[in-house]
């Protein structure tokens, strides 16, 4: 997703720095990100003066390459917090006190990132939770760690807010807000039809699109998520949150985990792709 | 909805042979209105009860539909055998139906937004962002068509009905109401 990031930066004429341990793999991204550029011109949504600037603004460099004075960091590498903390370690020794430090994790708490790193720095440390794809998705969660400097999280968001982002502000809390309010949007509909039945999966699907206006119907989100992805973050919301009812997982998305039916993925979830 | 049935001129109403109710009314208002309109086709709206229990009691009873939490004019509505002619009232009244071949205590649309609003309150009462924050979230993060508390507005209480009858039909504490909404749907 740090890809996705850094692109979205650059077309706000901003520069941006890919960083990952596989070089390889940060050229890989820059490569696509400026063919989609390309794609834009020929499409005419952006001028080829637009992409070449915004080429010159979006590069790949190792982090001890880095300038010391950075404004903003944004880590979005894997979802484990030992592998977190020892980047966020690592991170602290190499910039300035005054960068600001930001995780775009959807399930660590933000106070807990901010311990690996000096006190001073957890002044300057907070969560910017952004969502898939995001260039196209609009919002941004925007967390206060319990050591958040008082002002820092309503800079950014107000940062946000004057680049045709939609930001939210909220407590460190688990699953912030979207992570958490949304497990009911699935949560229900495994309760409607309470077993496998694809027929019954598909009328829940067509009545949240068709009565309820939503874009898809929760079985067919969840295969395009990965079943497996869904079950984890209520699983861990569920865990978090002193294991509430609400978000108790329903015993068939484990079922569909047991039996290695992710969804699209796997060409089997609630749905067949095969 | 108030606003959207006066616009829509929905109530109580007869037509050709059929009687149709599609108001919150209580328990007692739903039984009430079918045993006066025995010898009528009733069509009547249940998002807040468990339709099949209605069928079941009410032979009258040809059609169910759900309007009260719409968040436009579209409605789930279910008929064995009088589908074609319901949803030809309803469109009278400027409801587009969907069918609904499964019959759900609170319908498909209604259940999920009540336990979605539901969710919302309890995140708002722990300080977890302010309710335009969660409303915007929701939209620009996962493209729901409106904010949880924008849906409910003054319709709290029939989030809070839909709410009480999962919980007394299914006994799972996951349908308790927060206690800020609750409190919010008895101000209405």
């Amino acid at each position: 997703m740090g890809a996705g990031i850094a692109q979205w930066f650059a077309q706000q004429m901003i520069p941006a720095v890919l960083c990952d341990n596989n070089s390889e793999q940060t050229k890989k991204a820059i490569t696509q990100i400026h063919s989609s550029w390309d794609k834009l011109v020929e499409k005419e949504k952006l001028t080829s003066c637009q992409v070449n600037q915004m080429k010159q603004l979006l590069e790949a460099r190792e982090i001890t390459a880095l300038p010391k004075d950075t404004t903003l960091v944004i880590e979005a590498i894997i979802e484990n917090l030992d592998i977190k903390k020892t980047l966020f370690a690592k991170l602290d020794k190499h910039f300035s006190i005054e960068t600001i430090f930001a995780s775009n994790t959807s399930s660590f708490p933000i106070t807990q990132l901010a311990s690996s790193v000096s006190s001073n720095r957890q002044k300057r440390f907070l969560g910017l939770h952004f969502f898939n794809p995001a260039t196209l998705m609009k919002l941004v969660e925007v967390i206060k760690g319990q050591a958040t400097q008082a002002g820092l999280a309503e800079e950014l968001y107000a940062w946000f807010a004057e680049h045709k982002k939609e930001p939210a502000l909220c407590a460190d809390t688990p699953g912030f807000i979207v992570n958490r309010v949304a497990r009911s949007f699935y949560g229900e509909a495994l309760r409607i039809v309470e077993n496998e039945n694809e027929v019954y999966c598909k009328e829940v699907d067509m009545l949240m699109r068709e009565v309820g206006g939503f874009k898809m119907g929760p079985f067919e989100l969840m295969d395009l998520i990965g079943v497996d992805i869904n079950y984890a973050v209520t699983s861990s919301v569920w865990e978090a949150l002193g294991k509430n009812a609400r978000f108790t997982p329903h015993p068939l998305q484990k079922k569909m985990v047991d039996l290695g039916r992710f969804g699209k993925k796997t060409k089997r979830g609630f749905y067949s792709y095969e | 909805m108030a606003a959207l049935a006066k616009k829509l001129n929905v109530g109580s109403i007869h037509m050709n042979n059929w009687a149709i109710d599609l108001t919150n009314g209580s328990y007692q208002d739903k039984v009430h209105f079918l045993e006066k309109n025995s010898d009528k086709m009733v069509l009547m709206d249940l998002t807040c009860f468990d339709p099949t229990a209605f069928y079941r009691r009410f032979p009258q009873l040809k059609a169910v539909c759900s309007t009260l939490l719409s968040h436009n004019t579209r409605c789930e509505l279910h008929s064995e055998n009088h589908f074609t002619e319901a949803a030809q009232l309803l469109s009278e009244k400027g409801f587009v139906s969907v069918r609904a071949s499964f019959l759900n205590p609170g319908f498909v649309v209604p259940r999920t937004i009540a336990t979605i609003v539901n969710e919302a309150f309890f995140t708002l009462d722990q300080q977890v962002a302010n309710a335009d924050d969660i409303d915007r979230a929701m939209i620009f993060g996962v493209n729901y068509p409106k904010g949880p508390f924008a849906w409910a507005r003054g319709r709290e209480k029939i989030v809070v009905q839909v709410l009480d009858l999962l919980y007394q039909l299914k006994n799972d504490e996951r349908y308790i109401v927060s206690s800020m909404l609750r409190k919010q749907a008895s101000l209405i």
